[in-house]
């Protein structure tokens, strides 16, 4: 905790030192700026006044040169001309000396053009140009304004152009146009030693002008000479012309007034121009020197353009150099920073580490551990500290694991490997250890840093999370699980099976590949809202697999919160219900037929109680669906009609499983009526009978009908007995029966006597009165299994079924003849008759069917013969004796 | 050309044969007397000329003078003379060898025999820089301007030959042609190359006019008397040596005639 303190304030303090001199090397740049502009300005500044005072000066120095060079010129001048007449003085007389003398003086000074002597009225004498000589020269007015023939002094008139005076004019003030390209000065004098001359010298202008320096150091400076008057003599500036008079007045009158000095004047540009000026101090002239300002300045202006550049490159450059310095220091500061906030880290990852951490020197002694050390050892720092034994605590692996350990360590900088060790209370903890060398520059080991990572809990939380990864895996439902976005990030192989698609496919795409557009909409809208809120959905989709078939899927939807409750995304749980679907879809179409056939329908349990009926049923048996419900199937039966039936049908069942046949049945009103029944068995899958199912429909018409025609073939009308037919079937039946059962049958003709006389008598309807009385009398007289039967006009037969004795066929033959022999009411009538009867027994008799009645016809012949009202025993048979074979006993 | 020098000098000696004694040519003359008399003209600026600051002589023929007597062994001892001099002091024997850069002229080759050239020059005018009408070399050839050229150089018979519109004046003397055109009696005067250094160097007023092409060329060599010819093998000897070792090239850096200097 310290130790993080220490950090903070030491970065705290760093960033303050770097803004610190960030803000003052901003600062000191600024003051740089600030410095060398005022520097360059003032340097500029004074370097205009400079080049102005330098000027001026120059100006002064070179005014007063040139005046100095042309008065001694003209001072030299004078001299020679002085000397002319003293140094020959024939020449005042002798034209030819003059002319020579006068050559002779030209040839000395070389600025001058031409020396003329004029006479008195201004004709030309002789001239040293020829041409010029006889010419009547005008001069004009001279300065000094004197007496025109004052003697020995210099007067000078107004400029010429041309080389001479015979081709030049003499140039006035107002002349406009090009100035001259040649010209000259006239000086005049008069000789005191011959006064009738007036000697006129033409200067040449240009001597003087050639004389001024081309591009003085100061440059572009513009003599010019003026006489006193404001005449410009000659100027060095190529427009000026000889001649004008560019000077004001006041200009004018300052020069004569001052003799010296420099003025600043506007020429009539408006442009200020510097002017020296300086008189002759014996001569009508003076010399002017001028130049532009512009002129002055433009050196100024360049140097001070060049100062500017030279010093806004170097600011530039110290700026961009000291931009750099600074921004390299703010980096190296920041990776201090970076570097000490690192420790910092280190620092805290070292406290608060999960994980177990030492460090040991070189000689592997512990020198620190972290808390984590103390929670998962047990131990304290302080029984760690110093402890020469590097390794945790001995754990359940050998020396030999840790000797591998430094032996590896030796080779390489690293080792890891799972390790167990023990916790000071003595159990075991298992977890990967990470060792690390830590070496100097050159190599050497300084330090060892262990690592250790407890993962016995993790060792259960990844069981967990490999039983739950697999049972999600072999889920028998669809899982996927989506971002918050719904973008699918897992899907499990059952998802991938019922939808058809490979994971590639589904991995980052969105459910709704799924959407078959079945599904209702508000379906969706009704998901997105629970879930939104957080809440669990549950619902179903109609989805499409990929190869284009719909599936139908339950599916719950829920939202997955991590530890934080923030949303991590959607888990989606599916169940392909499409089978139930169509299985629930069939159930209900069955149910829809059972519900409306014609049919009735009938459900029992396993034990034959009703669970089950259709409308149709009700319609047939009038039991509404609450009456029969949890009673046995059997209460429909017509009493017990149907037991032989029931037991045939069961029996049938068992075997077969299906069961047709007919049950008589009475509604809940009473009626009766006769079903045809088709009874199924359901099993269980342990083959356990589940259910009966009884479809039947009511035939008690049809079986009406058959009863009747059925009566009309084997009965007889007047009586309701027997006929001929169906005695003869009943005899085979009984035949067989006897036979199966061990049992005698006896078969007794009878035929009435004294009917014939009846029937005369009394008549066909009372006879046949007497033949329905005598019907039911033999019924009454017989047992129930017995069969009468009437065969013709007066004849009977009866079968005597299942007898165990002739005893027995006595009794009941003695019962059948008394039960005729009394009267029989007829009307008011009362008519006796009694009976003949010839009885033969199966097997003592083992005739068939045909051959019995024949044998038992022929006894009762031998009765009717042995008196009537009596029955006889076929001579077939032997009565007390075994049954003997047919042929024998009656051959 | 060289072939019509010879010829010409064969003529001129075989016309002065008399006047040199028949019993000592001048080489060993020079070579027995120990002196080489040198004619010299002192105003030849930057070629033979006498400061008159210092009395010093200076100048590239002053200097391969000096090499010569120096090649043959003798004293040397230079004599004043001028281009209008020149030929009366050659053949008067005042000198042996006329060494101021001399124009290779016919009127000269008549009388004089000449070295292989050193140096070659156009023709060239000097003005004064205020003067307002000649700006170019052909400003000079217009009516109403005066050119001078000095007395007996070889400029006055090609100036008269060529000029056309301009007046032309021919002062005695080097000297009063400059005069002229100082005082403005003259626009520009006609001179060569070594005497346009003097000018431009020595004055503030001069101002050169060159021809934009070759105007007329003219070679300058040293003039001796004809009909020497062993004099004269020793002095074209002489040439071919300074020519070959630099010597000539040497002394014409010295006076900044490299651009006339004749090195084939």
């Amino acid at each position: 905790m310290s130790n993080s303190t220490l950090f903070h304030l030491a970065d705290t303090q760093q960033g303050r030192l770097a803004r610190g001199s960030v803000k003052l090397l901003i600062g000191l740049q600024v003051l740089l700026v600030v410095l060398v502009l005022a520097g360059v300005h003032l340097t500029s500044r004074h370097l205009r006044s400079v080049a102005l005072d330098n000027m001026r000066s120059h100006a002064q120095t070179q005014t007063l040169t040139k005046t100095d060079r042309l008065e001694q010129n003209l001072n030299l001048l004078h001299m020679h001309l002085r000397a002319l007449i003293t140094d020959h003085p024939e020449a005042a007389t002798d034209a030819k000396a003059l002319r020579n003398s006068l050559f002779g003086l030209q040839s000395k000074l070389h600025y001058i053009r031409s020396l003329t002597v004029l006479e008195a009225d201004g004709q030309v004498l002789l001239s040293t140009q020829e041409v010029n000589e006889g010419l009547l020269l005008d001069l004009g007015p001279l300065l000094p304004a004197v007496s025109p023939h004052t003697p020995d002094l210099l007067r000078f008139g107004a400029p010429w152009s041309g080389r001479d005076f015979a081709r030049g004019k003499r140039l006035s003030p107002d002349a406009a146009g090009e100035p001259p390209s040649i010209g000259f000065f006239p000086v005049t004098i008069v000789l005191p030693e011959a006064p009738q001359w007036t000697l006129v010298v033409a200067i040449n202008s240009d001597y003087f002008i050639n004389l001024a320096p081309e591009h003085g150091g100061t440059g572009h400076l513009a003599f010019r000479a003026f006489l006193d008057d404001g005449t410009l003599l000659f100027s060095t500036a190529l427009e000026d012309r000889p001649g004008s008079r560019t000077l004001t007045q006041g200009q004018r009158e300052d020069i004569h007034l001052h003799h010296v000095g420099v003025r600043s004047w506007e020429d009539a540009q408006g442009v200020l121009q510097l002017s020296a000026f300086r008189t002759a101090r014996n001569y009508p002239w003076f010399v002017q020197a001028q130049v532009s300002s512009d002129v002055i300045l433009a050196k100024w202006r360049e140097d001070t353009r060049q100062l500017w550049m030279i010093s806004g490159t170097t600011l530039f450059v110290m700026l961009l150099t000291s931009s750099l310095l600074t921004a390299r220091a703010r980096r190296s500061l920041r990776r201090e920073e970076r570097s000490l906030e690192q420790n910092r880290l280190a620092a805290s990852v070292f406290l608060y580490s999960s994980d177990l951490i030492i460090i040991a020197d070189s000689e592997k002694n512990i020198i620190a551990v972290n808390p984590a050390y103390e929670k998962i050892t047990g131990y304290s720092a302080q029984e760690a500290l110093g402890n020469k034994h590097w390794r945790i605590r001995p754990g359940t692996d050998g020396a030999s694991l840790y000797n591998n350990l430094w032996g590896r360590l030796e080779r390489e900088s690293s080792w890891q490997g799972e390790v167990t060790e023990q916790h000071k209370d003595g159990s075991l903890i298992t977890g990967w250890l990470q060792v690390n060398a830590i070496q100097d520059e050159a190599g050497r080991v300084i330090n060892y840093v262990g690592v250790f990572k407890d993962l016995s809990r993790l060792r259960e939380s990844e069981a967990t999370n490999r039983k739950l990864s697999l049972a999600i895996e072999q889920s028998p439902s669809s899982i996927v699980i989506t971002t918050p976005e719904a973008i699918i990030e897992y899907a499990n192989p059952r998802f991938l099976s019922s939808s058809g698609y490979s994971e590639e496919e589904v991995l980052g795409a969105n459910p709704r590949i799924l959407q078959s557009g079945q599904t209702p909409r508000s379906t969706y809208v009704d998901l997105w809202t629970r879930i939104s809120a957080g809440k669990v959905w549950h619902g179903e989709f109609i989805n499409r697999r990929k190869d284009g078939t719909i599936y139908y899927e339950r599916s719950t939807i829920s939202p997955v919160m991590d530890t934080k409750g923030r949303l991590t995304g959607y888990l989606g749980v599916k169940h392909d219900i499409t089978s139930e679907k169509e299985a629930e879809r069939n159930l209900r179409l069955a149910a829809s037929v059972i519900a409306n056939t014609a049919e009735c329908v009938l459900i029992c349990d396993a034990d034959g109680f009703i669970i089950e009926v259709n409308p149709a049923f009700t319609r047939l048996t009038g039991y509404s669906r609450e009456d029969v419900l949890g009673r046995p199937s059997s209460m429909l039966a017509a009493e017990n009609r149907n037991d032989e039936t029931r037991a045939a049908m069961y029996a049938t069942l068992k075997t077969e499983g299906v069961w047709q046949g007919e049950f008589w049945n009475r509604r809940k009103d009473g009626s009766l009526y006769v079903v045809s029944s088709s009874v199924n068995l359901l099993r269980d899958d342990d083959g356990h009978i589940t259910h009966y199912i009884s479809v039947f429909s009511d035939i008690t018409d049809i079986k009406q009908r058959q009863e009747s025609l059925q009566k009309q073939a084997h009965f007889d009308p007047l009586t309701g007995l027997a006929n001929r037919a169906l005695l003869q079937e009943r005899l085979e039946q009984a035949i067989v029966r006897a036979r199966r059962q061990n049992q005698w049958c006896a078969v007794c003709f009878m035929d009435l006597d004294g009917f014939k006389q009846v029937n005369d008598t009394l008549g066909h309807k009372a006879g046949d009165d007497l033949l329905i009385i005598i019907a039911q009398r033999l019924k009454n007289a017989v047992r129930g299994h017995d069969t009468v039967a009437r065969i013709g006009g007066d004849e009977f037969v009866i079968i005597l079924s299942s007898l165990g004795s002739m005893d027995e066929c006595d009794r009941v033959a003695t019962r059948i003849l008394q039960a005729l022999a009394a009267p029989v009411p007829l009307g008011r009538h009362e008519a006796c008759v009694t009976g003949s009867m010839g009885i033969t027994v199966y097997p003592l008799d083992s005739g068939n069917a045909e051959q019995l009645l024949r044998h038992a016809d022929h006894a009762m012949y031998q009765a009717k013969q042995s008196g009537r009202n009596r029955y006889v025993v076929s001579n077939k048979i032997q009565c007390d004796g075994p049954a003997q074979p047919e042929g024998e006993a009656s051959g | 050309m060289g072939l019509a020098c010879l010829t010409l000098s064969a003529q001129a000696w075989a016309q002065s044969g008399t006047s040199t004694p028949a019993h000592e040519t001048r080489l060993q003359n020079i070579l027995s007397s120990e002196r080489l008399k040198v004619c010299i003209w002192p105003d030849y600026y930057s070629i033979s000329y006498r400061d008159p600051r210092s009395q010093q002589l200076s100048g590239i023929d002053i200097d391969l003078a000096h090499e010569l007597a120096q090649d043959l062994g003798v004293r040397l001892e230079f004599i004043d003379s001028s281009f209008a001099r020149l030929v009366s002091d050659i053949q008067g024997n005042r000198c042996d060898v006329a060494m101021f850069a001399i124009g290779i002229i016919p009127e000269r080759q008549e009388h004089l025999s000449f070295t292989q050239p050193h140096m070659v020059s156009d023709v060239l005018a000097i003005t004064t820089r205020s003067n307002r009408t000649i700006r170019s070399w052909d400003d000079l050839d217009q009516p109403g301007n005066v050119l001078a050229v000095a007395k007996g150089t070889l400029h006055e018979p090609l100036m008269r030959q060529r000029l056309q519109h301009a007046e032309l004046i021919a002062p005695d003397t080097p000297h009063a042609r400059e005069q002229e055109v100082l005082s403005g009696r003259a626009d520009a005067f006609i001179t060569d190359y070594p005497y346009t250094r003097r000018m431009l160097e020595t004055t503030d007023w001069a101002r050169l006019v060159e021809p934009e092409s070759t105007y007329h060329l003219t070679y300058y060599a040293w003039a001796l008397k004809p009909g020497e010819p062993e004099w004269h093998a020793r002095l074209e000897q002489f040439m071919q040596a300074i020519k070959r070792d630099g010597r000539l090239l040497k002394a014409a850096r010295k006076y900044r005639l490299e651009p006339a200097v004749v090195l084939e």
